[in-house]
């Protein structure tokens, strides 16, 4: 087991080093980071300027070497000057001490950006997943203990339906009932105390949390539906266990693997379903943050979000890794 | 059927029919098996592939699926098993009468400590604490002959070979010390050696305990000389039933014989050919009206695919369901008519057979 535990880290510590690196490397070769910072006059050729062959574009400061101060500047402020493993690396140690930038466009430190924002988010989440699995679990069960009746078909069809309807849908026909008709939730964010949050997050969570119900019933009632013919079911009702012992105790656990793979997966689409959600129920998060940082070309707020938001689902696939001994013996062995 | 024991039998199951109703139709798996089963006593169940031997068990085990259709009686000591069902009947399976499967690699649950599988019958059933179910558990273990009991408790079955998991089985099995053991092929997956041992250990378990056990297998060399009575099934029916000497020196039923020679025996010269049954069994949706063995058989006749023969006595608590019944004049006078002909009124190849170690034509005693 500690060997097994010890090899799920290796492998989370590289996975987080990959996604890093991927993340660096491609915003800054895609994008112009000087020209992020510093605006259109990074295309002014320094070198030239520097030899007084061309005056630089602005050429409002003595010696005409304004722009090329503030271009050099910047270089050696964000270590353009360096090489890029080299920056990816320095960048990495500062992430290690926290210390993720200031935003390019207001100053603010990122890590204050994020502290501000996660919590937000991360309350979205854990309260849709926390949804979805309290829905699907007793659904998925009912269901397949009397697999192909009518309450299972009808589970079917609403399942499908919920899959069916898009996130921004879902959202504004909430929205349009709870906020607007019958005003039982608030139509903003309340940041007041830990009930009005919760409270604020009952319609997100919803949006969010059924369709994962809806994928989580659909996984868990075919795993049980399979599990309840394996030879060990036939032999747990042979020593005369009743069908909620068999249930419960003999056919749930090994019937989870499909449910909590994708639980640790649905966390990366819950990133994307936030975006929206977001914006529809007026939540400063994190996916609000990202999408107008994106825009304004504010480099180290995503540069950030990606870095928090990757371990976030590093992390989590890694504690899914456990669940999966837990639920297994077999996984647990160190070979 | 035992003509030595008086009184009521154990089990008792009278004209048992089970159909599954399916898509295509149908599916009598089951048509009309009679047997009694006295304490103490073993019935072995024989057939091939198919032949519903494990419909039949689960018939007795309350485990088939919903859609299932069972007609006819099933009496435990003198209570009607299929009222006990529709009654939800917490402490009957389990206690009075279990059942153990083909492949213990699959009837113990992967992700359960063996320890806990054993101990839930006994904390369910009989109320024991946490703690005294499991030092059972353990006792248990040993009188199943697994070496380390104790230690086996906290393993899983990934940790245990395919001999220790069978009898790991069996001791979950007579956890509530049954009356009647069912054992469905309990050998069939495991290696020749491991075969021997755990049939071994059944017989002197049941033997201790005074247990009643149905042994189902589709290898008449499994049963002979293990059990008191056999029951030999095809295509759901009965096709002859006797006291187990009796069967093998007086054997009736075509089918018999020819189950018969595809196993090895001892006192075959060394060389005899090994005779698979040709054909298959019939499909159980649509059941021609004669005898659904004809198609195979060696000693058919016309009538045969006509009428289906009923089961007859051949003397004390020995029934065969065949017109030309093995071993009887009538029974050699079809043979040698078949063989004359080359081929069988329903087009089976006589030539098939050639060099098989058969028994007809001495009558094998009586
Ligand atoms: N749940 C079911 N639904 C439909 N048909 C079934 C079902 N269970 C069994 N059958 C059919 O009933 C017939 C008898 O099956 P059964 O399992 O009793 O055979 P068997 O004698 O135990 O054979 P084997 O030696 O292969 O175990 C088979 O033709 C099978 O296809
Ligand atoms: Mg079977």
């Amino acid at each position: 087991m500690i060997r097994f535990l010890a090899r799920r880290l290796v492998a989370l510590f590289a996975v987080l080093l990959a996604v890093t690196a991927l993340a660096f490397g491609s915003l800054n070769v895609l994008g112009d980071p000087l020209f992020n910072v510093v605006g259109f006059i990074a295309s002014v050729d320094c070198d030239a300027v520097l030899a007084g062959e061309i005056e630089d574009i602005s050429g409002q400061t003595a010696g005409g070497r304004g722009d090329c101060e503030v271009i050099q500047a910047a270089r050696k402020e964000h270590r353009l000057d360096r090489a890029l493993p080299v920056r990816y690396v320095l960048w990495l140690g500062d992430i290690v001490r926290g210390d993720f930038g200031t935003s390019f466009k207001n100053e603010m430190p990122v890590r204050q950006v994020l502290a501000d924002k996660l919590p937000k988010s991360i309350l979205l989440m854990t309260v849709a997943e926390v949804i979805g699995i309290v829905i699907a679990v007793p659904w998925a069960i009912v269901a397949a203990y009397r697999a192909n009746r009518r309450f299972d078909r009808a589970s079917t069809v609403t399942s499908f339906g919920l899959l069916a309807v898009p996130n921004f849908a879902m959202g504004i026909i909430l929205f349009y009932f709870f906020v607007v008709r019958w005003q039982i939730f608030p139509s903003r964010f309340e940041d007041t105390d830990l009930a009005a949050r919760l409270k604020s997050m009952v319609l997100p969570g919803l949006t969010l949390g059924l369709p994962l119900a809806a994928t989580y019933q659909r996984l868990l009632r075919t795993d049980l539906i399979t599990t309840l013919q394996e030879d060990f079911i036939q032999m747990a009702r042979a020593k005369g266990m009743t069908d909620r012992w068999v249930m419960f105790r003999h056919a749930l656990r090994p019937s989870l693997f499909s449910l909590v793979t994708v639980f640790g997966i649905s966390t990366a689409g819950l990133i994307g379903g936030a975006l929206v959600v977001e914006q529809i129920f007026s939540i400063p998060g994190i996916g609000r943050a990202v999408v107008e940082a994106v825009i304004r070309d504010d480099f180290p707020i995503v540069l950030g979000s990606v870095v928090v938001i990757a371990t976030g689902f590093v992390v989590i696939n890694f504690f899914v890794d456990i669940i999966y001994s837990l639920i297994d013996p077999r996984v647990r062995r160190d070979d | 059927m035992n003509g030595t024991v008086n009184g009521q039998p154990l089990l008792s199951v009278t004209d048992l029919r089970v159909g599954f109703a399916t898509q295509r139709g149908l599916v009598r798996a089951v048509d009309g098996v009679s047997f009694d089963l006295f304490a103490g006593k073993t019935l072995g169940i024989v057939g091939e592939s198919g032949s519903g031997k494990s419909v039949t068990a689960k018939t007795l085990m309350n485990l088939l699926p919903s859609y299932a259709r069972v007609e006819g009686s099933v009496m435990f000591d003198g209570r009607d098993v299929r009222e006990l069902a529709a009654q939800k009947e917490k402490h009957f399976w389990g206690v009075e009468m279990t059942m153990i499967f083909q492949d213990p690699m699959t009837s113990l649950n992967p992700v359960k400590k063996v320890g806990e599988q054993i101990a839930e019958s006994l904390r369910v059933h009989l109320g024991r604490s946490r703690k005294e179910a499991r030092d059972e558990a353990g006792d248990l273990l040993e009188t199943v002959g697994i070496p380390e009991a104790r230690k086996r408790l906290s393993q899983y079955p990934h940790e245990l070979s395919g001999g220790l998991r069978q009898r790991v089985v069996i001791a979950m099995a007579l956890a509530c010390s049954p009356r009647l053991l069912i054992a469905d092929e309990p050998t069939t997956a495991l290696d020749v050696t491991v075969q021997k041992h755990i049939l071994d250990l059944l017989d002197e378990l049941r033997e201790e305990r005074g247990m009643a056990m149905i042994l189902i297998t589709h290898d008449l060399g499994v049963v002979k000389g293990r059990t008191d009575d056999i029951m030999v099934m095809y295509a759901g029916r009965t096709m002859e039933q006797a006291d187990t000497a009796t069967l093998f020196s007086t054997m009736r039923h075509p089918y018999t014989e020819a189950l018969l020679e595809t196993i090895p025996r001892i006192d075959m010269p060394s060389h005899t050919r090994l005779v698979p049954i040709p054909g298959r069994p019939p499909d159980l949706i649509d059941i021609a009206p004669g005898c659904p063995f004809a198609p195979r058989c060696r000693y058919s006749v016309d009538a045969c695919v006509v009428e289906c023969p009923s089961l007859e006595g051949h003397g004390t608590a020995h029934v065969c369901a065949c017109h030309k019944p093995v071993g009887t004049e009538a029974g050699i006078a079809a043979r040698a008519a078949n063989e004359q002909q080359g081929t069988t009124p329903t087009g089976l190849d006589m030539g098939l057979f050639e060099g098989a170690g058969s028994r007809s034509g001495t009558g094998a005693g009586n």
